[in-house]
């Protein structure tokens, strides 16, 4: 299949610098990352909390603010045809591609619904922030098509939020950042605070969105589950890093970097009693990394090289990239 | 004789102020028994009622009806003291590990404090020496644990340390509300293995509390599965969760999404627009979603049926 890609980042890096009583405090949140996101995909990405995921979701959305700051690389957007360098070009520019070309669903978003507006206030504010020349009715219109478009019952729109359930919030905040039918949508753990069945629904939201309007989504949850049902790819997220990158098939079927082993592997799974196990250890500090490859001090594979030199990004079989030594190693040994 | 007995609990919270007034039913009728060495799981959606029974079982909320009976004895209702003497047979563990622990205190204060203060040791040799003991069951050495402040640990190690803490007094059950729901997935196995360890080597029973329909079907003998305040399905946890009968419990476990991309739902569902409307039904409160309901679900709450030796809370198995 020919992709055309609609998003890339190249060695981004953003951290956060803190000034705790007058000493600076680094926290490296993304450190170097490279992905090449294309059009009407699902990009998932995993990752155990803390480990940068938002961090990069707001570096990629382009809306970041102190104590965030990028320190090195690019992001790329890719619209008709032309290249974009979003940190190259002027806010002015930047805000065009806000909702338009790129929308963000953050993190815990369906709790800051204004609670005195009617959702149809909201939509309409909305609407109004970010496009020019539409009159009430118009937007009222624009507003009702596309929650009729996405299955959503459209008694909804006079109802306040607080009337609705966490679930029906959660689609609400989805349904308003797609209604001007962006190319790329991010949704940063959708589902995480919710019920399966609520959850259940959320998901199903997306999948419709992205079959209506055949755009690009990236979504954010270390919930596996949620990825194997979702994404047509997935990067897993440690320490700032993307780790291992593949097709979902691929990462279910032939995980190769022992992070990813373990969190697959560990899932319980109906009709299955076979003991389970975590990686061992906790996860390490950003603001003080350990040498090396960031997850050697809980592998129990790691050597000397592991300690000492942070593993590349490689990609071994096509479409299937790792950063890991010891898969180097192997592909060396069997070369 | 079982060792934890719930016989027709019930709690009704009344919400709102003087001039509008509701109640909300949030445990409605509830009995099930905890064996010794038993893991026993009460799973369901949030809001279903499963942190009253836990609130109310370990005597932190009162019941509006009902009896809790432990080893034989009615323990709603008792004396701060013999609540204090209780409190080292049955100990609870929390979601959040960070609200369990001051976050300006040194975690392991808190050890020493409980072995001094209920006279489990006299000394500091002694204490020291249980201590360690506890944290070898949870996998956590003396040397990372002591002089540290709750935010020193992760999430993960901090649940295990307040695991750690439930043992201090040998106790013969544990009511663990939602224990792994706030550590990261990569580490929930550990403390859910934990749990089964604890009930294999030390033969304490673990009332497991859950959203999460695998990690239940992982360790627990026997499962309850609540719905708006309702045990709607109850029975061995291989039973209820490899063979639902309860049309709630078939959609709340094809809901959970599994780990295997060739298994991803091809079926779309209906979901319920508010809570509130569910609580305050007539009948069978899932008769709203449910596929197969019938006019009688509308009208009566359903009787509990046998099948198969797990009881079910639905009309479809009437005869
Ligand atoms: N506003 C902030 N100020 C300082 N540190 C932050 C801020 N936001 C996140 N961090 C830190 O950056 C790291 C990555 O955080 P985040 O991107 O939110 O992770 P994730 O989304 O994977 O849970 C964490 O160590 C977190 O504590
Ligand atoms: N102190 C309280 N006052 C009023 N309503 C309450 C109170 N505690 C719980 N509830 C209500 O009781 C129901 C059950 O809550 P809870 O036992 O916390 O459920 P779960 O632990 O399964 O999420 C919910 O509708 C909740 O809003
Ligand atoms: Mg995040
Ligand atoms: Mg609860």
């Amino acid at each position: 299949m020919m992709s055309v890609e609609v998003l890339r980042t190249e060695n981004l890096k953003s951290y956060y610098i803190l000034d705790i009583f007058g000493k600076k405090k680094v926290i490296k949140a993304v450190e170097d990352v490279s992905i090449s996101i294309k059009e009407n995909e699902i990009y998932g990405i995993a990752g155990e909390s803390g480990c940068g995921k938002s961090t990069l979701l707001k570096a990629m959305f382009a809306a970041v603010e102190p104590p965030q700051r990028i320190i090195g690389g690019k992001v790329i957007y890719r619209d008709n045809g032309k290249e974009y360098d979003v940190y190259h070009i002027s806010e002015e520019e930047r805000k065009k591609f806000r909702w338009h070309f790129i929308s963000y669903v953050p993190q815990g978003s369906m709790s800051v619904l204004n609670p005195v507006m009617k959702i149809k206030e909201i939509f309409k504010d909305f609407i109004e922030t970010h496009t020019k020349g539409k009159t009430k009715e118009e937007i009222y219109e624009i507003a009702e098509s596309h929650i009729r478009d996405l299955g959503l019952p459209s008694g909804i729109l006079d109802a306040y939020p607080h009337q609705l359930s966490g679930g029906m919030r959660q689609r609400i905040t989805i349904a308003l950042a797609t209604v001007l039918s962006p190319k790329v949508v991010i949704a940063d753990e959708p589902t995480t605070a919710l019920d399966v069945v609520t959850q259940r629904g959320v998901i199903q939201l997306l999948k419709d969105i992205q079959a209506l309007k055949r755009n690009t989504i990236i979504i954010v949850t270390h919930d596996m589950g949620v990825h194997a049902n979702m994404a047509d790819r997935i990067a897993i997220m440690y320490a700032g890093r993307i780790i291992e990158e593949a097709s979902t098939e691929e990462i279910f079927e032939n995980p190769l970097h022992p992070y990813t082993r373990y969190l697959i592997y560990s899932i319980p799974k109906f009709g299955d009693k076979k003991k389970r196990e975590s990686a061992p250890g906790a996860p390490p500090s950003l603001s003080n990394p350990p040498s090396g490859c960031s997850f050697h001090p809980r592998c129990p594979f790691a050597f000397e090289k592991c300690r000492e030199e942070v593993p590349p990004l490689k990609e071994y079989k096509v479409g299937h990239k790792v950063a890991c030594w010891r898969v180097e190693e192997g592909e060396n040994a069997t070369a | 004789m079982p060792l934890l007995e719930v016989r027709n609990l019930t709690k009704i919270f009344t919400i709102g102020n003087v001039f509008s007034r509701k109640k909300v039913i949030a445990v409605d009728n509830i009995s099930f028994d905890v064996e010794e060495s038993e893991i026993f799981t009460i799973a369901g959606e949030s809001g279903c009622g499963k942190t009253t029974t836990a609130k109310i079982i370990l005597g932190f909320e009162e019941a509006t009806s009902g009896e809790i009976v432990y080893k034989g004895k009615r323990i709603d209702h008792i004396h701060h003291r013999e609540r204090r003497e209780l409190l080292k047979e049955m100990q609870a563990v929390f979601q959040n590990p960070f609200s369990t622990f001051n976050p300006l205190r040194k975690v392991d204060r808190y050890f020493y404090e409980t072995l001094y203060n209920l006279g489990i040791a006299d000394t500091k040799e002694k204490a020291d020496e249980i201590i360690k003991e506890k944290l070898a069951a949870v996998g956590i050495s003396f040397e990372e644990f002591v002089e540290k402040y709750p935010n020193e640990f992760s999430g993960g190690q901090l649940q295990r340390i307040s695991i750690a803490r439930a043992l201090l007094t040998n106790p013969s059950i544990l009511i663990a509300d939602e224990p792994v729901s706030m550590v990261d997935a990569s580490l929930r196995m550990s403390i859910v293995n934990l749990f089964k360890d604890l009930k294999d080597k030390y033969g304490v029973s673990v009332v497991y509390i859950t959203h999460d329909l695998t990690t239940a079907y992982y360790i627990s003998d026997r499962i309850a599965i609540m719905f708006r305040g309702s045990i709607v399905e109850i029975g061995p946890a291989e039973k209820v969760l490899m063979e639902p009968r309860h049309p709630y419990t078939q959609l709340l476990k094809e809901s959970v999404p599994e780990p295997d991309p060739n298994r991803k739902w091809n079926t779309r569902i209906n979901l319920s627009e508010t809570e509130q409307s569910e609580y305050l039904r007539q009948g069978c409160k899932f008769s709203g979603r449910c596929p197969k309901a019938m006019e009688i679900c509308k009208r009566e709450s359903p009787p509990y049926f046998d099948v198969g030796g797990v009881k079910v809370k639905c009309f479809l198995y009437k005869d």
